[in-house]
């Protein structure tokens, strides 16, 4: 295998899901709507009805403590479901434009998982930044500083949703069970992350499920950076685990996801 | 010789299902050679298709394109081989040539480059040439989703045609496309052939999209049930039959002339009198008889006649 020419042919997947990105101004719209919707409907209405209820444990939060909450925590899950369904459209992809011709031409399937892997986050990264605007026009109070801190890091979630989407990619079969399995999966990952709503006391069954979910740890990590000056009630509230113990779980879950999805998908392949 | 495309005892039943999609099937393409598989839809045309350009695997048997085993080196097979898909195989968003640079970093015609200026000549060369071809070359860098159906159909041909392959596969590649379209079509791919000698194989349920095949498979539930030239497969339900009706009054006229001709005849159930030409001429018929015709028509036998007389069932 010539590395040099799938190099190429890797950065050329890659590009391709940037240029059509780019290129439609609808899907660039929508994937601004849903981070933003959420921040209006559960940082602002988070913020304006529980922050008054005088003599809870809510009431010693700060003014707009709720939009910052939310914000951080849809910075990773923003990137971390971008990526994540990026990767699960690699089913679909077989029935559709130009796609259908790269699994018949001659390029590795590890190079195709990579050029998409890759492609998938930059695209999450560009979507990112508009949430960030977006951000700071409801009215958050992060310092820009913070955030372009918790962007590196913006990798690792965008490559572990990725790999967790090739491992769902490798299980389901055809267009239609991937549309339909997609929501049942995002949805519970999503509200289990702790993006939205607090998770620190969860039952049992719930919290064996919110351990297991990576998207839970790339949420955690981005408040840990966010909120590593604050102490006390904010402190308790936004961070539960420390920074170096999410970013090793997400080490470990994203490359037991690319190796097992890798091997899955590639078996897959051909095998239908 | 190696063959072109070789399947031997070829089977493929999908997970889950209880009859076999494509169900032993044996062929040989020589190399040069345009093949047809000629069927109705769900007779197995694609599946037997997705086996030979190496994204199925069958569950019994095994198939070679040009000696190599699609299980052993799909990737070297790959190289080998032009695909085009039912449906246009392109991004919409991007321009024609845009699409036509992803497919060449593929085949390693050019390396990856975001504008088109930067990348190699061979690339540019390439290009111009297979888009010429395919006349559009002022639409180039144009976004696909400008185009018409046709268009980019042409489009999807000169893709596949791009890195020179030598065996093109065309999985029904004109369904949806009109008729002065998929002529136009048919009338580069046949003289590119002419040009380069690959190999084409194609699947198509018009009968007589398959006329323009050296061999033709008539594929049933997955099974081929005949291969041969259309010519000769023609043959197999008989020879051209001449009708002629004579002018209204003179039928008698017309029977007692071609009895003193000794010409056979049968009439049809609205009174036309139907020759049987075999191996004859209409002409040599005609310009014997004296009596006035209101009506003359030469029936050939099509493909459809030869998939009824094989299976009692209509193609579509």
């Amino acid at each position: 295998m010539n590395i040099r020419a799938e190099i190429n042919k890797t950065l050329m997947l890659a590009y391709r899901d940037v240029l059509k990105l780019l290129r439609d101004r609808p899907r660039l719209f929508i994937s601004l709507v849903f981070p933003v919707m959420f921040m209006v409907v559960f940082g602002i209405t988070l913020d304006s009805s529980l922050s008054g209820l005088a003599g809870s444990s809510f009431d010693a939060l700060p003014n707009g403590f709720f939009l910052n909450y939310v914000f951080s925590g849809i910075l990773a899950q923003s990137i971390f479901q971008t990526s994540f369904a990026g990767i699960v459209s690699l089913v679909s992809d077989r029935e559709e434009d130009f796609s259908m011709s790269i699994f018949v031409a001659p390029i590795s399937r590890l190079s195709i998982v990579l050029g998409k892997i890759i492609g998938e986050s930059l695209v999450a990264f560009i979507q990112v930044f508009g949430i960030i605007i977006f951000g700071y026009i409801l009215g958050i109070t992060i310092s820009l500083e913070r955030v372009f801190l918790v962007l590196p890091f913006g990798i690792l979630f965008a490559v572990t949703g990725g790999c967790l989407g090739l491992l769902v990619a490798s299980r389901i079969e055809g267009k239609e069970n991937a549309q339909r399995t997609f929501p049942l999966l995002i949805l519970p990952l999503t509200f289990l992350s702790g993006a939205f709503t607090p998770v620190n006391d969860l039952p049992l069954i719930l919290n064996i499920i919110k351990s297991l979910n990576p998207m839970y740890y790339a949420v955690d990590l981005s408040r840990s950076i966010i909120f590593a000056n604050e102490a006390g009630i904010v402190r308790d509230f936004t961070i539960n685990n420390s920074f170096g113990y999410n970013l090793l779980v997400l080490i470990v879950l994203g490359l037991s996801f690319l190796l097992i999805g890798t091997f899955l998908f590639t078996r897959k392949e051909g095998n239908r | 010789m190696i063959p072109a495309i070789k399947a031997v005892d070829l089977v493929k039943r999908y997970k889950k299902a209880n009859f076999n999609a494509v169900d032993k099937i044996n062929l040989e393409v020589n190399p040069g050679e345009v093949y047809g598989f000629l069927g109705p839809n769900g007779a197995g045309k694609s599946t037997a298709i997705n086996m030979f350009v190496t994204s199925l695997f069958p569950t019994q048997g095994n198939v070679e394109i040009l000696g190599v085993d699609t299980q052993e080196d799909p990737t070297e097979i790959r190289r080998m081989i032009g695909v085009v898909y039912q449906k246009p195989s392109l991004d919409e968003k991007l321009t024609a040539e845009e699409n036509l640079r992803s497919h060449a970093v593929l085949y390693e015609l050019t390396g990856w480059s975001p504008s088109y200026k930067t990348t190699s000549t061979e690339y540019k060369e390439r290009v111009e040439k297979v888009i010429e071809i395919v006349g559009l070359k002022d639409r180039m860098h144009d976004v696909v989703k400008t185009f018409s159906g046709g268009m980019k159909r042409r489009l999807d041909i000169a893709k596949a045609l791009l890195h020179t392959p030598k065996v093109l596969f065309l999985d029904e590649p004109t369904t949806g496309i009109d008729p002065h379209n998929r002529r136009e079509i048919w009338g580069y791919l046949t003289d590119l052939q002419k040009e380069d000698r690959f190999t084409i194989f194609l699947t198509t349920q018009y009968l007589e999209e398959a006329e323009i095949c050296d061999r033709i498979s008539i594929i049933n539930k997955g099974k081929i049930l005949v291969t041969d030239t259309p010519d000769n497969l023609k043959r197999l339900v008989g020879d051209e039959l001449l009708y002629i009706s004579p002018v209204n009054g003179q039928e008698s006229e017309l029977k007692s002339e071609l009895e003193s001709l000794n010409i056979e005849y049968q009439t049809d159930n609205v009174g036309s009198f139907v020759i049987d030409l075999g191996k004859g001429k209409a002409q040599k018929v005609i310009s014997q008889i004296k009596t006035e015709l209101d009506e003359i028509s030469i029936k050939r036998p099509t493909l459809d006649d030869v998939f009824i007389k094989l299976t009692g069932d209509k193609i579509k």
